[in-house]
This record gives C-alpha cells, structure tokens and sequence, in this order.
C-alpha cells in the first residue's frame, strides 16, 4: 500500500479536481479539508473521490435507465472524449438535457471498442510422417492415377 | 463449409481443373527436364579421377542446386507470357463494376516496438483514401500490439489517440495492446480471432510497413464477395519508400522483374497459391475454424510456436478446403525492405529458422502436394545457399587436393599409355554460361516487359538497362555475402540457436564499427580463400574473382550500399514510376508522419504522462487490453518504493520492465502522474 503521505495530498486533489474540470478554489479548498479528515491512505482517497463524484453527479442523472456506475463511466468517458468532441465537457453534463445525455450515450457507444464475440480457434492436427511412408504414399497414389480403374 | 471440396468450385469457365494440371505438368516437366539434361551432362564433364562417392554427391548437389535455377526460369518464362497475353488473371470471379459491398472487413495491423507515428501516418492514409468511397464505411482497423517497450506501447496509445480525431466518419479505430507475446505475429491475430473475429466477415492482415490503397481494399472484399469458396487472397506487396541503394536496388528489382515472377506463380499456383502474412484478405470463418496453429513438441527453433506461420495458414486453410489466390493484377499494395544487407539479413536470420521448422509439416499428412512444393521452396531459399556453398567448396577442394595429391598416370608396372585424368573445361563452361543465361533472362524479359509498356517513367530504356547492369554486379558481388550469412544461419539453427524476436530496423542506415563487426568474417574467409586459390588452384582463380571478391569486399559494399546516393531525380539510377509521381496515399502518409510525429517526438514516457487526457486514455485501455502479467511481487515492490521515494518532477530511474508495470497499475500510475507534473 502506497501511503498517502507520499503524496501532497492538495497537488493529488488539485490535480484531480483539474482533470474533471473542477477547478473553483472553494470546491478544491472544500476536498482538501475533507480529506485530511476522511482518507487514510492514497487507494481511500482515489475511492473516496469517485465516491464524491458520483453524489455529486447523481442530481444531475436525468436519465433514469442508467446505472449509477453507467453514468459514471459515462462521466469518465465524456471526459476521454472531451478532445475529440469539443462541445461536450463535464460542465455540459451539469446542465445536461436528456438530449444530451442521450448524444453523450451515443459518444460514449462509438469510443468503446468493438463488444466481443468470444470464440475458441481450434487447434488444427499436424501429424509428422515418416518420410518414407510419405513417399510411398504418393508413389501408390501415382500408380493409382496412372494404371487404376477410371 | 467450403464448397471447393465439391467440383462445383471448379467449374468456372475460364479455368478449369484440367487445365491448372496442364500447366502444372508443362512447369515442373519442363523444370525436370532441364534439369536431368544438364545433370547428364554435369556427370559426363566432371573429372574422371574422383571417387564415385565424390562424382555422385556433387551430381546430387549440382542437381538440387541447378533445378532450383531451372524452376526460377520457367516460372518466369510463363509469367511473362501471360503477362502479354492476358491483362486480368483468369479464373477466380470478378465482381460488377457496380457490385455493392455489405460485409464488414478488420483491417489488422500488427505493430511489435515499431515507429508508433509512421505505423498510424500509414493507417490514417489507407481510411483516407478508404473514406473517398461509400464502401470505405465496411472497413474497420485494428492496432494489435505486441510491443514490449513501454515508452512505445505508451506512443502508440497516445498516436491512437490523436489519429482518432483525425479518423474518417464512419471508420473505426480500435486500438490493443496485447499484455503477453505468445506466438509472436500469428498469437496477435489469433487472439484478434477469438475476440473480436466474428464481428466481420473479412480481415485484411497488414505488417507494420504495409500500405494499401483504398480502391484496392474494396476490390479485395467485393473479390471475396462474389467467390465464396475463396479463403485467401493475397495482393502481392511492391516495395516503395526506399531511400538507401540497397533499398532502393531491391524497389527496382521488385518492379521490374517481381511482376513476372509473380506472374508466373500465379500461372501454375491458380487457386492452392500461397499467403505471405501481410497484404492478403482472409475469410475470417474459415481462419478460425481451420487455421488454430498447433505448437509443435520441442524446443525452437524446431519446436514450440511455428515461426513462419503465413504458409502453414495457407496450407491449413487450403487443407480445409478454401482456395487460396493470389492475384498479380492487385496493384497499389506496398510495403517496405530493409534499407541494408545487414537488416535485410537479419530479417533472413529468422525468415530460415521458420522455413527450415517447415520441414516437419512438409512431411506431416494430408497436405495439398502444392502446399508442400510452397514449403519446398521455402526452405530451398535458404538451403540452396548451403548447397551453393558445398558446391564451390567441393570444387576448389578437388583442384586443391589435385595440386598435393597428384594424378598416378601409371598406376600399373610396364603400362604403355599413362592414364590421364578427363575434366570437359569447355563443357563445364557451357553449363556454367547456361546458368548465367537462366538467372539473367527472366530479368531481361521483365525489362523488355516494362520497355514495352513505354518504360519513360522508369527514366527511359537507357536508364532501364543501365538499373540492371548495376543491379546485376551489385547481386553477383553481394550474393556470396549473403550466401555465407545464410550458410551461417542453417548451421545456427541445427544446432539449435533461437533467433528471437528483434524489432525491425527500418530507416537507419550501416556504420563502418557495425559494418566490420559483423562482415570481418567474411572479408577474412574471401582472403584466405583467394591466397588458397592462388596458390594451390590457380587455374580457378580468376573463374572465383566474382565469389571472393565479393567477399572481401563485404564491408564497403555493405555499409556504403546503406547510404543515400544521388538526389531524388528521374535521372537517377533504379527510377521507378512511383517516384516519379508519387501515389496519393504515400504522399498523404509522409505528411500524417509529420503532423503526428509532432505529439510524440523526444517525449519520453514521463513527458507523455503529464498529459492527463494521456492517462485517462491509456487506463481506459487497460480494460480492453487483457489481464496483467505476472511481473513477481519483488519488481512489484521494487516499483512500490521508487514511486514512493519521488520527491516531485518524476525520475527515470525506472527499468523498462519496471514501466511496463508502472503503466498497469492504474493507482501507482495516476500518482505517478500527478508527481510527473
């Protein structure tokens, strides 16, 4: 375990806060307080800002068919997507229609890679023949052809 | 199931049965006969004074290795035959020129440690050209990584990146890096198979250098459309974007003269052609269903994965009843070559370790006979070097071993005539000028082929002829360097060397340190053996210049064939049209290189990790790519403690191995990143 003293925890938040856009000085100041209190350790604070996140994102969750964790991951990828698709940010999703949010769902089904379709290849026999056997093989095969019943 | 078991396959109209056996049987009759005439005549001029052991392993060395010659010659002679003849290889089904496409196609391209900007310049190119068409919308593409390089598999999540914006509507790019090698290039498409196969119908295998244009592609798919039994079809790969003479010698040999040889492989091959690993279309059912590569018992390089696997898969595709094409008129399919003997060797080094594993399966059952002759020429490729090499040893020995061992001319007391030792000379020069005659002509008739079809974007016939004197005194002097590398390289592999996996070096040219270190052999064998010669056997002396000059002119030859010579002109020597009018699709990858190579150019891993997009992509990938390998639990903590004794700013104290964990531990990772800044 990686303590979390290792860490400047306000450069962590800050860092963290930047990288979803909330980037006020009161919200940051407001996680950092909570933090020295709350989080021991580094895996507590990254679980304890998802956590945060998803309280905070979940009054703006107008569509209702999603997950909790759907909708994060939706967040997360929206996010990721942010370069390629400059109108969407995570301030677009705080005042997000259900336009939107649909558009965001479709943004999100292009990003994903490909659904797989789990199949076996089965390992093909390859039996090494003497190559003696072999040579008569088609010795006899040749015969065949040549002098055999058409 | 594939229909081509049934006769129904073979009855399409252009090419029957009947006739691919014809062809077969004029091909390898005339090859065998050729080849029996010169060896009668071989064992009529070889000296009389040799034992009978001696006579018959140099006839059966001098048979092997002529017949190899003869096979090359009218191959080339009814390629370019048909060539004249015909402008469309007959037999396979062509599809309307208003033909819809409705199947989906994977393009794949399997990367290991290569330039991560140049492989996606190249990738962005082919959906460019792709997106021109209403059916560039069936295609998508997968990076399959295999790279073991974390500074490189990071670039190439981050060129993923970038190029995804960049990327035609309606094209998708899919990017995997795969946590564990096994099986090399055919475990990377195996594992796309198992996955993600069965989405498409079709997949189109590249290498990292491939390119092909989009008109190309789609032609390709609508091919596998209209021939349902066809499992394979291979679109034979012209060399472009050489820049080193070496290189640019190969581009212009490939031009001139590959279009023949192709053309007459595919003169006798028709539908049990073979598959080269890259620049072919596949079925993508029937590669899962028939092509699941056994490992073999043993260690390599005869045992464990099958190195070579391109062959094997065609073999066992074919085995399974699909066909197998290749079609010469397929035209805007490219690749690169080595910029230099030493790369283009070291290519070789494993190309014969997984053609000499190839004899196994050519003894190995139910294999189509001519998926066996594919094998056959496979390993000939490298054995005739060995062969060669015997060859001119056994021949300088008996005129070395004549010198201290003289001829008994009485060998009995009171004899009246001495008994003189025959050796037909003007003969044996009569089969030796034979030979010359059937290595040169097929590349004389691939210049007057190209002559014929105007030749002014060659730089005219004078610059033509001019190409394949200089190309043919380069290969002659070359050859006997290469002819040691390979000999070298079958010894190794018998006694059981592995070659390995090495990247591909691509651009950089020889030095005069790589080019000593690894040539200082063979300049000292051409030197020992000229003085051998000079002295004990003279009169082969200046018959050997060719061979031992060549020899010990391995260094020059080899690092300065490296270099760049003479500027980019029509004038130039090796001109070939696509230099001169530079296709579309390389133009647009040489600038994609540029604008992508901007994203990643001197930035080490640590530099990329400030980017917070970068690790947020690179995470999310982590997902996609497979579970991490096993790294040990001390490099684990190892990593642990080096990231928790960064005081800001980063370090690179960091081993690869330790990256490439670093880049799996998300939480390590984004603390990583977070003091990178």
């Amino acid at each position: 375990m990686v303590a979390i003293k290792l860490y400047q925890p306000e450069d962590l938040i800050k860092s963290y806060a930047l990288s979803w856009h909330i980037d006020s000085a009161a919200t940051v100041s407001a996680l950092s307080e909570k933090i020295s209190k709350e989080v021991k350790s580094f895996d507590e604070l990254l679980n304890w800002l998802d956590n945060y996140l998803l309280s905070q994102l979940k009054s703006i969750k107008k569509d209702k068919s999603l997950s909790d964790e759907q909708f994060l991951a939706l967040v997360k990828v929206v996010y990721l997507q942010h370069e390629l698709y400059q109108d969407f940010s995570i301030f677009d999703i705080a005042s997000a229609t259900e336009d939107k949010l649909i558009k965001l769902q479709e943004a999100m089904s292009e990003y994903k890679f490909l659904p797989e379709k789990k199949v076996v290849m089965p390992e093909q026999k390859i039996k090494v023949y003497n190559p003696f056997s072999l040579f008569l093989q088609y010795l006899k095969k040749g015969f065949h052809h040549a002098f055999g019943r058409k | 199931m594939p229909l081509a078991a049934s006769n129904e396959v073979f009855a399409v109209p252009l090419l029957s049965r009947r006739r691919v056996k014809f062809r077969r049987i004029k091909l390898f009759g005339l090859t065998l006969l050729t080849t029996l005439w010169a060896s009668v005549k071989w064992s009529e001029f070889m000296p009389t004074d040799i034992s009978l052991f001696m006579h018959w392993f140099l006839l059966i060395l001098f048979f092997l290795t002529f017949g190899w010659i003869s096979l090359y010659f009218w191959s080339a002679v009814f390629g370019f035959w048909e060539l004249v003849r015909k402008s469309r290889y007959e037999g396979i089904k062509y599809p309307a020129k208003d033909a819809e496409l409705n199947a989906k196609t994977a393009i794949l391209v399997p990367s290991y440690n290569e330039d991560a900007a140049a492989v996606m310049a190249r990738v962005l190119a082919m959906a460019e050209d792709l997106g021109k068409y209403s059916e560039g919308k069936q295609f998508d593409f997968f990076i399959l990584s295999d790279s073991t390089n974390p500074e490189i598999w990071l670039q190439e999540e981050v060129m993923w990146f970038e190029t995804k914006k960049q990327f035609p509507q309606g094209i998708n790019l899919y990017y995997r890096h795969r946590p564990r090698n096994t099986a090399r290039k055919s475990g990377n498409i195996e594992d796309f198979c198992t996955r993600w196969g069965s989405n498409y119908k079709y997949m189109l295998v590249l290498d990292a250098d491939s390119l092909i244009v989009g008109k190309t592609m789609i032609q390709m798919a609508k091919l596998m459309e209209v021939n349902p039994t066809t499992g394979i079809i291979q679109a034979p790969p012209q060399i472009v974007n050489a820049q080193s003479f070496f290189a640019r010698l190969h581009q212009f040999s490939g031009k001139v003269y590959g279009r023949i040889v192709m053309a007459g492989q595919a003169y006798w091959q028709a539908w049990d052609s073979n598959y080269w690993g890259h620049n072919a279309i596949i079925r993508v059912q029937a590669f899962i269903d028939s092509c699941g590569l056994p490992v073999f018992k043993g260690k390599a390089p005869f045992g464990g994965h099958i190195l070579s696997h391109d062959f094997v898969e065609a073999a066992l595709i074919r085995r399974a009843g699909w066909l197998a094409w290749m079609l010469p008129e397929l035209e805007g399919s490219y690749e690169e070559c080595p910029p230099s003997m030493l790369d283009f060797a070291s290519r070789d080094r494993r190309w014969c370790q997984g053609n000499l594993q190839h004899i196994r399966i050519l003894i190995s059952s139910k294999i189509h006979p001519v998926s066996r002759v594919h094998f056959m020429v496979g390993i000939m490729s490298y054995l005739s070097s060995l062969l060669w090499c015997l060859l001119l040893l056994l021949g300088v020995g008996i005129v070395v071993w004549r010198y201290f061992f003289p001829p008994a001319y009485f060998t009995q007391s009171k004899e009246l005539f001495p008994s003189w030792p025959i050796f037909n000379v003007w003969g044996t020069i009569a089969l030796f000028v034979l030979s010359m005659v059937m290595l040169f002509f097929p590349k004389i008739l691939g210049i007057l082929y190209v002559i014929g079809k105007g030749g002014k974007q060659y730089g005219g016939a004078g610059k033509l002829w001019q190409g394949f004197f200089v190309e043919n005194l380069f290969s002659a002097l070359s050859a006997p360097v290469m002819m040691l590398f390979q000999s070298k390289f079958i010894v190794e592999i018998l006694s059981g060397m592995d070659s390995g996996w090495k990247t591909q070096n691509r651009t950089a040219g020889t030095s005069w340190q790589d080019g000593i270190r690894m040539h200082w052999w063979q300049t000292a064998v051409g030197i020992g053996a000229s003085v051998l010669i000079y002295n004990y056997a003279h009169t082969l002396f200046y018959w050997m210049l060719p061979i031992t000059l060549g020899m010990m002119l391995a260094i020059p030859l080899s690092v300065l064939s490296s270099r760049v010579w003479g500027k980019k002109s029509k004038q130039r020597i090796f001109t070939i049209p696509e230099e001169v009018h530079e296709p579309d699709i390389l133009q647009s990858s040489k600038r994609h290189f540029k604008q992508l190579e901007q994203f990643i150019a001197d930035k080490d891993m640590l530099t990329l990790l400030k980017n917070d997009i970068y690790v947020s992509a690179h995470i999310y990938l982590l997902a996609i790519n497979g579970p991490m390998p096993d790294f040990g639990s001390d490099l684990i903590k190892r990593v642990q403690h080096k990231v928790s004794s960064l005081s800001g700013g980063g370090d690179e104290n960091l081993s690869l191995d330790e990256k490439r964990y670093l880049l799996y531990d998300e939480k390590l990772l984004q603390g990583y990143a977070v003091l990178c800044k």
